[in-house]
């Protein structure tokens, strides 16, 4: 017997074989012991265990299992209540120098499409200040040779 | 008569109904607590406690953890009490959950991956597929406490994997495609993983049987 046919066999017994091939299958069944003695462990096993789970008491007082339960959902509700705040600041602090330097770098990718249409107006060097106190950035941007130069640094 | 209800934040309320919590029935109960009453969950806790303790000791088989995880539920339960509508009883979609946090929970300690012994025993079919079909049925019988308690003990003996399987789909009553949606895997490998741990499962209570009759 092939494994494919041990599993069709099972999807068999539990139901989940199409009509047209749970019949094929039956007839298949009916001339093979060994098709008939593997489906008769299977449905054993299948019948064993619905209603047979060995019952469990948690090993604690009522009162003690329940004040568990009631902690957690007092320090849930002061979470829930306290998180939009804590959320901010947390992203802040994870993410607010990514994306302040991600937004100087798209301004410096941007500038020739956002340039003004008088050149001259363009001073030849632009400096950009990063805002962070740690992390400083500087952008060279040359008109003449079409080049910007972006220099990072975290002191 | 009005009955004093103090909700988690120490605010007192007042249950314009009284509600008789040992003897109302789950779904008074949550109704009660949708609308905020805590003594009514405390009863739905009480009333249900070992049964979700039970499901999750069954998939973990570990006390700590059993308990941390079906409180963990409860918890998980209040808090989505509203989206409870009712269309299968309390205790199932409580126990849906401890389900979804157990599997979780195994997720994480990569304890449903099948060891690569394993593996193969389980594509080649190991042991038990070399082994004559047992013909015998190994529970008959068996009174009801020593089968319940014989079964545990061969579930103790499958793996992670293939326990979390029988236990999906034999006593949580899943399909194959329930079954593989939960466990994030293929509908194949839950039939075999299934089809293993219920030869494994036979040849278990079948030595069970012998070493009780010897």
């Amino acid at each position: 017997m092939n494994p494919e046919t041990e599993l069709k066999l099972q999807a068999w017994v539990d139901g989940e074989l199409p009509a047209a091939e749970a019949a094929r299958l039956a007839a298949q069944a009916a001339n093979d012991p060994a098709l008939q003695a593997l489906a008769r462990q299977l449905r054993a096993v299948k019948a064993a265990l619905p209603g047979n789970e060995l019952a469990r008491s948690v090993p604690e007082t009522r009162e003690f299992y329940w004040g568990t339960i009631q902690r957690a959902l007092e320090r849930a509700e002061v979470t829930d209540t306290v998180r939009p705040v804590w959320r901010w600041r947390a992203w802040l602090g994870a993410y607010g120098w990514r994306t302040a330097l991600g937004a100087a770098l798209l301004l410096v990718l941007a500038a020739p499409v956002l340039r003004p249409r008088h050149p001259a107006a363009l001073a030849p060097q632009v400096q950009v200040d990063s805002p962070l106190e740690n992390v400083n950035s500087y952008t060279f941007r040359s008109e003449a040779d079409g080049m910007t130069v972006m220099w990072v640094s975290s002191q | 008569m009005t009955r004093l209800n103090i909700d988690s934040r120490g605010r007192v309320q007042t249950m314009s109904k009284r509600i008789d919590y040992p003897s109302a029935s789950d779904e008074t109960l949550v109704r009660g607590a949708q609308k905020g009453d805590m003594l009514a969950f405390e009863e739905l806790v009480a009333r249900h406690r070992d049964r979700l303790y039970a499901r999750a000791f069954s998939m973990m088989r570990n006390e700590d953890e059993a308990i941390d995880l079906s409180q963990e539920a409860w918890v998980k339960g209040w808090q989505r009490l509203k989206q409870f509508q009712g269309e299968a009883s309390f205790l199932t979609w409580m126990t849906r959950i401890v389900i979804n946090l157990c599997l979780d929970q195994l997720r994480r300690q990569k304890r449903l991956r099948t060891d690569s012994i394993e593996q193969l025993d389980e594509e080649s079919g190991g042991v038990e597929r070399q082994m004559p079909t047992v013909t015998v049925n190994p529970t008959a019988g068996l009174e009801r406490a020593e089968l319940r308690a014989r079964i545990d003990k061969a579930l103790q003996q499958l793996s992670y994997a293939h326990r979390t399987v029988l236990i999906l789909h034999e006593f949580e009553g899943l399909e194959y495609k329930e079954v593989a949606k939960r466990m994030g895997c293929s509908i194949g490998t839950v039939m075999s993983r299934l089809f293993y741990a219920r030869r494994r499962m036979a040849g278990l209570l079948a030595g069970l049987k012998e070493e009780r009759e010897s």
